[in-house]
């Protein structure tokens, strides 16, 4: 989550606006790759009548939301992460990320950028919502 | 299989997950971009001792650990609020842990409040934060 040196500040209140993608079986496959958690509710079906996502797939969802505001997702650390579940994802739903800067600051040799982000399915219901606070490097920070 | 975990006393351990960390698993997970999380190199560029795990990545394992005992009251109802504070690399082995703080009251339902963290094979915490899922 590094700004890069010499380009435009994220300001408090940016919004990145929306995208939209689908939770497909070969997204969740590979994050349960990843993860190493092949759960039957995430791979075979679940109590919810189909197959599920894991509950933290969508955590990196605001790095496209980034891209959007003209910065890429570079390096850099989580500090900290909230995440509030309402609904499961079921495989197949086409989501929507909506998400904004909720705040930054500093303190000695850190900067924080701070994501507030929540994912809805087609009917518009909020089923996951994130806040995600980064820190860009000490090297980089200091300089 | 919502749980039926109303009444757990304060200090009750919930079962752990242990997961082996290896850059394997690191690069499925944040690749294939080369990154501080799958590559030595610039993880090194960016003053690092090597690639570290993502912190989603190491995320998803107290959420393993919190599906598996809240069931279905975890996705319809969980929270979880965490801090990173320390670094994960290859050859580490993680294990969750999650102790029960309280339960409180939440409409017809209940809502039971976790301390959770996860410590390396050092006995060493990399996240700490709180979690909490509704029982029946």
């Amino acid at each position: 989550m590094n700004e890069k040196a010499g380009s435009k500040e994220f300001q408090i209140g940016d919004d990145a606006g929306s995208y939209e993608y689908v939770v497909t079986e070969e997204l969740v496959r590979n994050f349960a790759d990843g993860v190493e958690d092949h759960h039957p509710w995430h791979m075979e079906n679940s109590p919810f009548g189909s197959p599920i996502a894991h509950s933290t797939l969508t955590v990196d969802n605001f790095s496209p939301l980034r891209k959007k505001l003209g910065r890429a997702a570079e390096s850099g650390l989580h500090a900290k992460q909230q995440t509030e579940l309402f609904h499961p994802l079921k495989i197949g739903t086409r989501v929507t990320v909506r998400g904004k800067v909720a705040d930054k600051y500093e303190k000695p040799g850190r900067k924080y950028l701070v994501w507030e982000y929540s994912v809805f399915d087609e009917d518009n219901v909020e089923c996951i919502r994130h806040r995600a606070t980064g820190v860009t490097m000490v090297e980089e920070a200091g300089k | 299989m919502t749980t039926s975990n109303r009444g757990l006393q304060p200090g009750f351990e919930i079962p752990s997950v242990t997961k082996s960390v290896t850059l394997e698993r690191m690069q499925i997970h944040s690749g294939p971009k080369k990154s501080i999380h799958t590559d030595a190199e610039t993880a090194k560029k960016s003053g690092l001792p090597g690639p570290v795990m993502s912190g989603d990545q190491t995320y998803a394992y107290l959420s393993e650990m919190l599906r598996n005992f809240f069931g279905e009251g975890w996705f319809t109802g969980g929270k979880v609020a965490t801090s990173f504070i320390g670094l994960v690399q290859p050859g580490d082995t993680l294990t969750t842990k999650g102790v029960v703080k309280e339960e409180v009251a939440e409409g017809s339902e209940a809502r039971l409040v976790l301390d959770v963290w996860i410590e390396n094979q050092n006995g060493e915490k990399v996240i700490v934060g709180t979690a909490s899922g509704l029982v029946h």
